[in-house]
């Protein structure tokens, strides 16, 4: 489920309370959205928030639903992404998530001109090292270091926790973080793939999930195929799951939905439909894609926030799979809900 | 109007009596939870508490390269903090630490933006520059940035984020629905800035912030420093530990005001003060050497290292401080280290004393008396002018934050010296600072 669009601040954080009602996965913020225009050109229609903020304030108003922020890694350093992450992840009992991406040369050249900038095959690399040094960071803190004793005063124990040392072709990051391990192991890592080949072939093997927008089931199921063949079990236990960016206009019949896109359509600048429909229809729409291996779930986002996330949320509760796997009573990980496993943290030296 | 004190709440893992963790009260594994800050922040909220303070590191705390063991000295991210604490309160400010050296403007004023629209205009911008220099090892750089520079970047760091929070006119947002119009194109401009450290051009992507500008905080009191609080900070969280020197440093401070074109009256400086509450002065001065107790010396001998930079860990604690080796070693000590070697010269103390004074109340005053002792303390202060109220750090959480709310504050309510309910709903509004008209 996906937040955009509509300025009410509160609006957004009401709208992850309704997700979760509805049993969902996750909600995530700040997604980027490609018909975003910058304010001041005549033609704005949109605001967009830092992440970070909703992801804290949805933490309190919220049990169990996991926590997801777009932070784009192009202008971003790994230290503080690992460090906010690993603290939100600490904060919402391990319901977190890190949506990596690129901003896009556009947005660097106006708001961060004074940096250098990358052109994409780097980009690409600079990404996936990015990365690898974010669980490096979470990684350099052994489960078993926080120790907490007060009869003995020893509140961390050292020999668990190291310097990462890490020295790279972009970044020279020493470590170590100064958190805690996340409950998680890592927030949750999910990749927001603007459809760059680069980015994915060096990305995908590092990432827990991808979120794509590939337009037909076909490509999907073969971008999915692929991501899963070139999977290395050495890197990650399980291939990345593949995550559909889906925009549906609904309406309680038809006719209504027909109407509402028309209308939608009339005041221009949106982003095509994926479905204009019923909610039943919408179910259905979703579950044939996931049946063909298309994808493993949506990132689905409402035309228009509270209408739409309502009609989003019946659909949703319609399907088989919400029903089962996510009863109101569990509290779990993220990790967990998206049946991801934990990652171990660093192997013992002496296992080496 | 009478004139009335202003508290924060600082918060801290643990409690800031760095023994203070230990104690039988604390619960030391449920530090980063969020339950943990909320109900501090609640309590902080009962007591009509200005703000809730969360301050920040970029580096974990060593000692000769292994993380010091026996504190709880590595705290979670601010921001994260006071988000989550923002959506539980309704009138409480939130004030999140963050540097200018390790980060960047666009996104900072995305940040706080967003801080202050989700909180309903309740953020503050504690500005810092990053004081110790581990953190450059941790963001791809060799050395920590030089002071003089440190500062540079800064004050343009801070006027491309009021740039950008000025971007939108308070009334550029329309929301016409039938007319199609969400913005007025004209009242939105972009901030084309191009300066030494930063090129700016957009406007930022939200509306102005309900504050304007988030309430700026500074803290530190080296001559850079002041000259920096001098030129934007709305509240400075201070540490001089008596009052002589703290209202030196409040006039310094205003003295520099008028150059930058500011109002000495648009100021408000909280000191950080560690209460050591007991119903009789003996039972305070028994809680005090409990907490003694229970701070290791390793950690005060380490923090003692770290303040003077210089490295006693091979000397007997029982030994004197050697002073006059440690003066030799540098030209550049804080205000807060030489007020330590004048103590440790005239009082003749050993490195575990200094070390205990130190990591007592982390260099910041402590009062150790009755709730009567306490009002004293800080009515004397508030009225000197050296105050206008302080940042509250409590030894340890939650039972002694309880105690200051629930027998302190009552007095100084009854004195007519503090509010008797939120008269406002933005952190502006408690402070009595004015909402920055757009430039």
């Amino acid at each position: 489920m996906n937040e955009a669009f509509v300025f009410q601040p509160r609006a957004l954080i009401d709208a992850a309370v309704r997700a979760e009602q509805a049993n969902f996965d996750a909600v995530i913020f700040s997604m980027p959205d490609p018909t975003f225009k910058t304010p001041g050109d005549g033609t704005a229609a949109s605001v967009r928030f830092d992440a970070l903020p909703l992801m804290g304030a949805a933490i309190g108003a919220t049990n169990r639903i996991g926590l997801c922020g777009y932070w784009p890694l192009d202008v971003a350093e790994p230290f503080h992404v690992a460090r906010v992450m690993t603290s939100l992840d600490h904060l919402s009992g391990g319901r977190v998530g890190w949506v990596a991406g690129l901003t896009g040369r556009e947005n660097l050249l106006a708001d961060y001109a004074h940096m250098a900038l990358l052109a994409e095959p780097e980009a690409a690399h600079r990404a996936a090292e990015f990365i690898l040094v974010v669980r490096e960071l979470c990684d350099s803190w052994d489960d078993q270091a926080y120790v907490a004793d007060q009869t003995s005063g020893i509140f961390v124990d050292p020999d668990w926790v190291h310097p990462i040392m890490h020295s790279g072709s972009y970044f020279t990051v020493r470590g170590p973080l100064n958190v805690p391990r996340p409950i998680q192991g890592y927030p949750v890592i999910a990749f927001h793939d603007d459809g760059s080949e680069a980015l994915h072939t060096v990305v995908a093997s590092l990432v827990d999930v991808l979120i794509c927008d590939l337009q037909t089931p076909d490509q999907a199921a073969q971008f999915r195929a692929q991501v899963r063949s070139r999977h290395s079990p050495s890197v990650r236990s399980s291939p990345a799951l593949v995550i559909k960016t889906a925009m549906p206009i609904l309406g309680r019949t038809e006719r209504e939905a027909l109407q509402r896109a028309d209308g939608l359509a009339a005041l221009g600048a949106g982003p095509s439909p994926f479905f204009v429909g019923t909610p039943a229809g919408f179910a259905a729409e979703l579950a044939k894609w996931f049946e063909l291996g298309a994808c493993d779930g949506f990132d689905l986002r409402p035309a228009v926030n509270t209408r739409d996330l309502d009609l989003i949320c019946e659909a949703v509760a319609s399907s088989p799979r919400a029903a089962s796997c996510r009863g109101p009573e569990r509290t779990t990980t993220l990790r967990e809900s998206l049946r991801i496993a934990r990652p171990p943290g660093r192997i013992p030296e002496v296992f080496q | 109007m009478m004139r009335k004190l202003h508290f924060g709440l600082f918060i801290y893992p643990g409690g800031h009596h760095l023994g203070g963790w230990r104690h039988p009260s604390v619960a030391p594994k449920e530090i980063l939870g969020f339950e943990y800050y909320k109900h501090a922040a609640a309590t902080a909220e009962r007591g009509l508490f200005d703000l809730y303070f969360v301050g920040d590191m970029l580096a974990a705390r060593e000692r000769e390269g292994r993380l010091v063991a026996e504190g709880a000295l590595n705290n979670i991210d601010s921001i994260s903090i006071d988000s989550a604490v923002a959506a539980a309160t309704r009138h409480i400010g939130v004030v999140a630490t963050l540097s200018t050296t390790y980060n960047e403007p666009y996104a900072i004023a995305e940040r706080f933006a967003s801080l202050d629209h989700i909180s309903g205009g309740r953020a503050g911008w504690n500005i810092v520059t990053t004081a110790n220099d581990d953190a450059a090892l941790n963001f791809s750089r060799k050395t920590h940035m030089e002071k003089t520079l440190r500062y540079q970047r800064a004050k343009e760091f801070v006027d491309v984020c009021r740039g950008l929070w000025d971007s939108w006119a308070d009334d550029a947002l329309v929301g016409d629905r039938t007319g199609g119009r969400f913005a007025d194109a004209h009242k939105i401009r972009p901030i084309d800035h191009v300066g030494e450290f930063f090129s700016v051009k957009n406007p930022l992507t939200l509306p102005r912030p309900p504050q304007g500008w988030p309430v700026l905080v500074q803290a530190g009191g080296s001559q850079a420093g002041i000259d920096f609080a001098a030129s934007v900070a709305e509240v400075i969280f201070t540490a001089q530990t008596k009052l002589a020197e703290a209202s030196a440093f409040r006039q310094s401070v205003e003295s520099r005001m008028p150059k930058y074109g500011r109002d000495p009256a648009s100021l408000r400086v909280l000191p950080g003060l560690m209460p050591i509450i007991g119903d009789t002065e003996q039972s305070a001065l028994r809680k005090e050497e409990e907490l003694n107790e229970l701070l290791h010396p390793a950690v005060g001998i380490w923090m003692l290292s770290e303040q003077l930079k210089f490295r006693l860990y091979d000397l007997p604690a029982d030994a004197r401080l050697p002073t006059t080796d440690i003066r030799a070693s540098s030209s550049d000590f804080t205000p807060r280290a030489i007020s330590l070697l004048d103590k440790a010269d005239a009082e003749n103390l050993s490195i575990r004393d200094c070390g205990r004074l130190v990591a007592a109340s982390r260099s910041h005053g402590s009062i150790v008396g009755t709730p009567e002792q306490i009002v004293d303390h800080i009515v004397a202060w508030f009225e000197a002018g050296a105050a206008d109220g302080f940042n509250i750090m409590p030894p340890y959480f939650p039972s002694e934050l309880d105690v200051f709310v629930d027998e302190v504050i009552p007095i100084l309510r009854r004195r007519g010296l503090f509010r008797t309910a939120y008269e406002g709903a933005t952190l502006r509004d408690h402070l009595g600072l004015t909402r920055p008209v757009r430039s």
